[in-house]
């Protein structure tokens, strides 16, 4: 046994050298490319884009047609990367922190985009932004360019799109009409009631409002008159941060959800809604999602977001006309203003990179080919930006390339519209987001990485109860106190102290 | 000074022997280097993001250079739910090991004796095939038995017992019984081959002479086929309890659908990882909780394989 | 020859335990066929008499749309079966070859270094550097991104084959076998292909059946190495429009973010159908339960042509 040991030893130091020799191969390469960079700027330079998209079959050829203008205006060539959405939150920390030949990526508040600046994935960007990216500056919407500031220092490049939206919910025109609803004088939650109560009644078989675990009540957050009396409804006094956690802009505290009493009482109600089969019952464990229940006529009502863009692509999608009826106000906070484009921190050419990005911020034709494919084979354009489907083909997802994903890249300004939508729909989109109330904290971005282990048992609980709690699923007098006190063992008194320091820092260095 | 010249002469003498070993089973070596290479490739060389569990990331330095942070990554394991999600891991993981012995052992030795051959390979095709399902459509399957809405339980079963509907999906308490079930269904079938072949390779002689001796069936299969299995038996259980801290991923994510409710019976470190992480992805988080269960399952093999040891030292792993 | 018969006859279960053993395979083949043919029935059913009336043993409504949809793209599929095929084969060849040679040295006790290799295997089996490394090591060390070999590695050197294998050639080769043909001068691959491998087909059978399960099977790999859609395997292909269909469902709740309804409408517009989705696991199992009864016959005894003895 001992010999056996010794060269057990010896061996494992052997592994270890390779090992560590090895490693040190990997990254030698990487800081030759940095340095060669500055020198010519017209020498043919391959980037890639990683972005979460699915899968398109003309991938190919719409990539080949992007490459064809890059090629002529920056020299270079850009291969889109697109991942599965189900892939994307597994693997963008992966190409991150590998090291390996990643150039431009997408980034987002719920994409790990601070998480990942803390940790230096992204390169800093606020030189590289003044010297190439001029016409990014020039058309980028007022305000943009401050979200994503981590320590005032720019990490990514926002997409320059809608900046918020409202909340509110929309039903079945048809079975609206049927019960007698109206839903130009909703205000409120509460008045949702009585037309709740209507469609019980009279609807038989249809749920009233269905809840599933990707949308329901938390997007309606202090939606009553109650919470409006507090500032909470629009935003002025309190406002929602990450994880559920709330705070005061009068009082400068943070507190958790559930120490609200206004919003408890909205629970409250919300409960009695789920006990009188308002809201589906199977709302925790239902398979089926809102725009499935809503094609079959299986729901009346669901929640939704409300801008000038979306109530079309509802219809479209449900296939049926729709009342809308907004309950919160659209915000423009750090987190709506954050989908961007970053580039990581092992880009070999970042300065074209750079060239590449402010090119979809100008560049008509390279936008919409990101995003609708190539002309004549994806779309025909019969007016002036607006687009039509080709001949034979029935609907956009038989065109070879929809992705949806115009949103994740580039200058939404400059997209054509399809024949079946409103022209103005981008001017529209502009003034509306215009006139959003803008965040007291934006520009603000909590750093938890003194409390990252806080955070992360908070989150636990969060998923525990949350859903219980804001779909009414359990009466909130039986949740909150659990809550309560799971929360403070995973330590939210921590988390809230220094959100409240970090507050007072930010607001102090303005 | 003649001691030392002595201790020189064997330690001289033991490295000639054991260069003389290397050489006189070189044969042997060969026959080690790939799966060697392999396992160096496969697991040695990651192995060294161990390291990860000690630091706090940082992207533009890499690995080597981030800093080091000490345990900081191993306390969120530990803060509000650690008791829980250990209890449910370990104490599934006991039932998985030690009633799946038992009923991969009955399957086995049972379809060995059935009469009819061409029926015991139907039935021994048919048991394997749960195991080729993705938990996630395993998840579909007990949500079309278990769903308060069209399942078959409550809207076909229940009445006719003339019970009343039960909420699953809200009521911990099934589940503890639901999930091993389940567990069982998947892997059994799979898992008695390995003990079938072992059966197979049972010399018959062994059979013969225990039926002339006047043994019968029971007694055949206590003194002959259950201490013949009981090396793999060893092998398999420490192997098992190896892993006592992983919890199945797909098993308890996907067929609970991750319900709330049932977390408190339903929650494994694999799963609390996992939720922590999803949003807020933190390697050094990750890899910490992975070092955690590793080492545990590591000081847990050797108690047992100590304990093995005392009772019959040739089945031990090492 | 009558000695023989009496042998037999105190052999056999008797008819009543038989009966009651059948009967409870049968109950238990049930619980696992009728699963798999309630998927079946949803693959072959109407997409709408889903939503309607859930799932059902007997579709409501028969429609073959599911599976033409799948096979409206041949040259995709046939691409992933191909790959899938080729893996598997390959993969199961180097992995009999690699893990039973070494789990017959380390079986040998005659071998001085049998306990050190036993130790360097039970540590991998334990201890995970985590996924991050691994696909360092993969993607920058070894440039093996998109590369077949990538799919093919890592299933080879599983600590647990080798483990079930030492334990079987400890008890089933017989020391004297060994030493008598080293005695006779021959060399230990000699030894190993004609004397030890023929004792072995059952446990050989059984180690081929789980590495070509688990290749068939994998689609992690995929997941983490493969971008190049060209080399997209079958399981992968077929998983993808699953997992998205979780994604939206599981995940996005988590994001709870103004985005999500953009996310989940760009996603669910790509995502098929229930049916679809069902007759995607369908086409996954079906070719390697063909495959399955042939290696059947090495596992259940009395099967076996008779291994050789003596």
């Amino acid at each position: 046994m001992k010999k056996g040991r010794r060269f057990l030893v010896l061996l494992l130091l052997l592994c270890m050298t390779v090992a560590f020799s090895v490693s040190g191969c990997g990254n030698k390469g990487d800081g030759d490319a940095k340095s060669a960079v500055a020198a010519d700027k017209l020498n043919f330079v391959e980037l890639n884009f990683y972005y979460p998209c699915s899968i398109q079959n003309d991938d190919e050829v719409v990539n080949a047609e992007i490459n064809k203008i890059l090629k002529e205006k920056v020299n270079c060539s850009l291969t889109l990367k697109p991942i599965d959405w189900s892939q994307w939150n597994n693997k963008y920390p992966i190409l991150l922190s590998s090291g390996e030949k990643l150039d431009l990526i997408f980034t987002a508040a719920w994409s790990g985009y601070f998480q990942e600046a803390a940790k230096n994935s992204f390169l800093q960007l606020d030189d590289l932004l003044k010297n190439y990216g001029k016409d990014i500056i020039a058309n980028m919407q007022d305000g943009y360019l401050d979200a994503p500031k981590v320590k005032g220092k720019l990490f990514a490049i926002p997409v320059n799109k809608d900046m918020g939206q409202g909340w509110g919910v929309v039903a079945d025109k048809k079975m609206a009409e049927q019960i007698g609803a109206d839903f130009s004088k909703v205000k409120y939650l509460e008045d949702l009631e009585p037309i709740l109560a209507a469609a019980k009644e009279k609807l038989n078989g249809v749920i009233p409002y269905f809840v599933n675990n990707e949308q329901g009540m938390n997007d309606l957050i202090g939606t009553t008159k109650l919470c409006e009396s507090i500032g909470l409804k629009n935003h002025e006094k309190i406002l929602l941060l990450d994880d559920y956690i709330m705070y005061n802009v009068d009082t400068g505290k943070a507190i958790p959800i559930y120490e609200i009493p206004e919003y408890v009482e909205q629970c409250r109600m919300v409960n009695k809604w789920y006990n009188l089969g308002y809201i589906n019952n199977d709302a925790t464990t239902t398979q089926m999602t809102a725009p499935e229940a809503a094609r079959n006529n299986k729901a009346f009502m669901n929640s939704a977001d409300q801008s000038p863009v979306t109530l079309s692509s509802y219809e479209n999608e449900y296939g049926k006309k729709l009342c809308t009826a907004e309950l919160a106000t659209g915000i423009k906070t750090t987190k709506t203003l954050t989908t961007s484009t970053a580039i990581a921190a092992h880009c070999t050419n970042p300065e074209r990179a750079m060239m590449v990005l402010n090119l979809f911020y100008c560049d008509r034709k390279l936008m919409n080919l990101y995003a609708f494919g190539v002309e004549n084979r994806q779309y025909i354009l019969k007016k002036e930006n607006v687009m039509s489907l080709p001949e034979g083909v029935k609907s956009i997802e038989e065109t070879g390339y929809n992705t949806g994903n115009y949103w994740e890249l580039g200058n939404n300004f400059l997209l054509y519209t399809w024949d079946n939508e409103d022209p103005d729909k981008w001017n529209n989109l502009k003034e509306y987001n215009a006139t959003l109330y803008k965040s007291p904290l934006l520009g603000f971005a909590f750093d938890n990485s003194t409390v990252l282990a806080e955070v992360a048992a908070h989150k636990n609980v969060n998923l525990e109860y949350l859903q219980l709690l804001l779909n009414g699923v359990l009466p909130p007098d039986e949740i909150v106190p659990k809550f309560r006190q799971k929360d403070k063992a995973a330590g939210i008194d921590r988390i809230c102290t220094e959100i409240e320091k970090q507050i007072k820092v930010w607001q102090a260095s303005k | 000074m003649m001691q030392q010249l002595g201790q020189c002469f064997n330690e001289n003498r033991k490295r000639r022997t054991f260069i003389k070993s290397l050489i006189e089973y070189k044969g042997l070596l060969l026959f080690v280097l790939p799966g060697f290479i392999v396992v160096l490739i496969n697991n040695y060389l990651p192995m060294l993001g161990v390291i990860m569990a000690f630091k706090r990331v940082d992207n533009t330095l890499g690995i080597l250079k981030s800093p080091f942070v000490g345990l900081d990554n191993f306390k969120f394991l530990f803060m509000t739910d650690a008791f829980r999600i250990t209890r449910n891991t370990v104490l599934y993981n006991l039932v998985g090991i030690f009633i799946g012995l038992l009923l991969n052992l009955i399957i086995a030795i049972t379809i060995n004796e059935l009469l009819n051959k061409f029926l015991a390979r139907v039935y021994q095709t048919v048991i394997i095939l749960p195991y080729f399902l993705s938990f996630v459509v395993i998840g579909y399957i007990v949500y079309a038995f278990l769903s308060p809405v069209h399942g078959f339980v409550n809207f076909s079963i229940l009445p006719l017992l003339g019970m009343d509907k039960i909420s699953w999906y809200t009521e911990p308490i099934y589940w503890i019984f639901i999930l091993p079930l389940v567990n069982f269904w998947v892997y059994c079938g799979m898992e008695s081959v390995i003990y079938l072949a072992a059966i197979t390779g049972i010399d018959e002689t062994l059979y013969e002479s225990a039926v002339i001796d006047g043994a019968n069936k029971r007694q055949q299969i206590v003194h002959i086929t259950l201490p013949m299995l009981t090396p793999v038996m060893i092998v398999l259980t420490l192997l098992g309890l190896g892993k006592i801290f992983r919890g199945n991923f797909g098993l308890f994510y996907q067929v609970p659908l991750s319900n709330a409710a049932l977390f408190p019976v339903t929650d494994v470190i694999d799963t609390y990882v996992y939720r922590s992480l999803v949003t807020m992805p933190d390697f050094g988080m990750v890899t910490a909780a992975s070092v955690y269960q590793s080492v545990v399952g590591c000081i847990m093999l050797i108690a047992a394989n100590m304990l093995v040891k005392r009772i019959s030292p040739q089945d031990a792993i090492f | 020859m009558k000695n023989k018969s009496r042998v037999t006859e105190y052999n056999s279960i008797s008819g009543f335990s038989n009966v009651v053993l059948n009967a409870c395979f049968i109950v238990y083949s049930l619980a696992c066929i009728l699963p798999l043919a309630l998927i079946l029935s949803i693959s072959l059913s109407d997409e709408a008499s889903i939503i309607n009336t859930g799932y059902r043993f007997i579709p409501e409504s028969v429609s073959l749309k599911s599976y033409a949809f799948l096979l409206k793209d041949p040259n995709m599929i046939g691409r992933a079966y191909a790959v899938t095929i080729f893996i598997m084969v390959a993969g199961v060849v180097l992995n009999v070859i690699i893990n039973s040679m070494y789990a017959y040295a380390i079986s040998r006790k005659d071998f001085p270094f049998s306990s050190f290799f036993s130790i360097v295997i039970l540590i991998t089996l334990l201890f995970n550097g985590g996924i991050p490394m691994f696909y360092y090591v993969y993607v920058r060390i070894l440039h093996l991104k998109d590369s077949l070999l990538a799919l093919l590695l890592p299933g080879l050197g599983a600590g647990f084959y080798i483990f079930v294998m030492r334990t079987y050639f400890r008890q089933n080769v017989p020391v004297e076998i060994i030493e008598s043909a080293k005695m006779d001068g021959a060399k230990e691959t000699k030894i190993f292909f004609s004397l030890v491998l023929p004792l072995s087909l059952p446990i050989l059978a059984t180690v081929s059946l789980f590495s070509a399960i688990y290749y068939w099977n994998d689609f992690f790999n995929s997941l983490l190495f493969i971008e190049d859609r060209k080399l997209y395997n079958l399981q992968y292909t077929m998983q993808r429009a699953i997992m998205n269909m979780e994604f939206i469902r599981r995940q996005l709740s988590l994001l709870a973010s103004s985005s999500a309804s953009q996310i989940s409408r760009s996603v669910s517009s790509q995502v098929p159908t229930e049916t679809v989705r069902m007759a995607m696991v369908i086409l996954g199992i079906g070719p390697i339960i063909i495959l399955y009864p042939f290696l059947q016959k090495y596992f259940i005894k009395g099967l076996t042509v008779g291994s050789i003895k003596g």
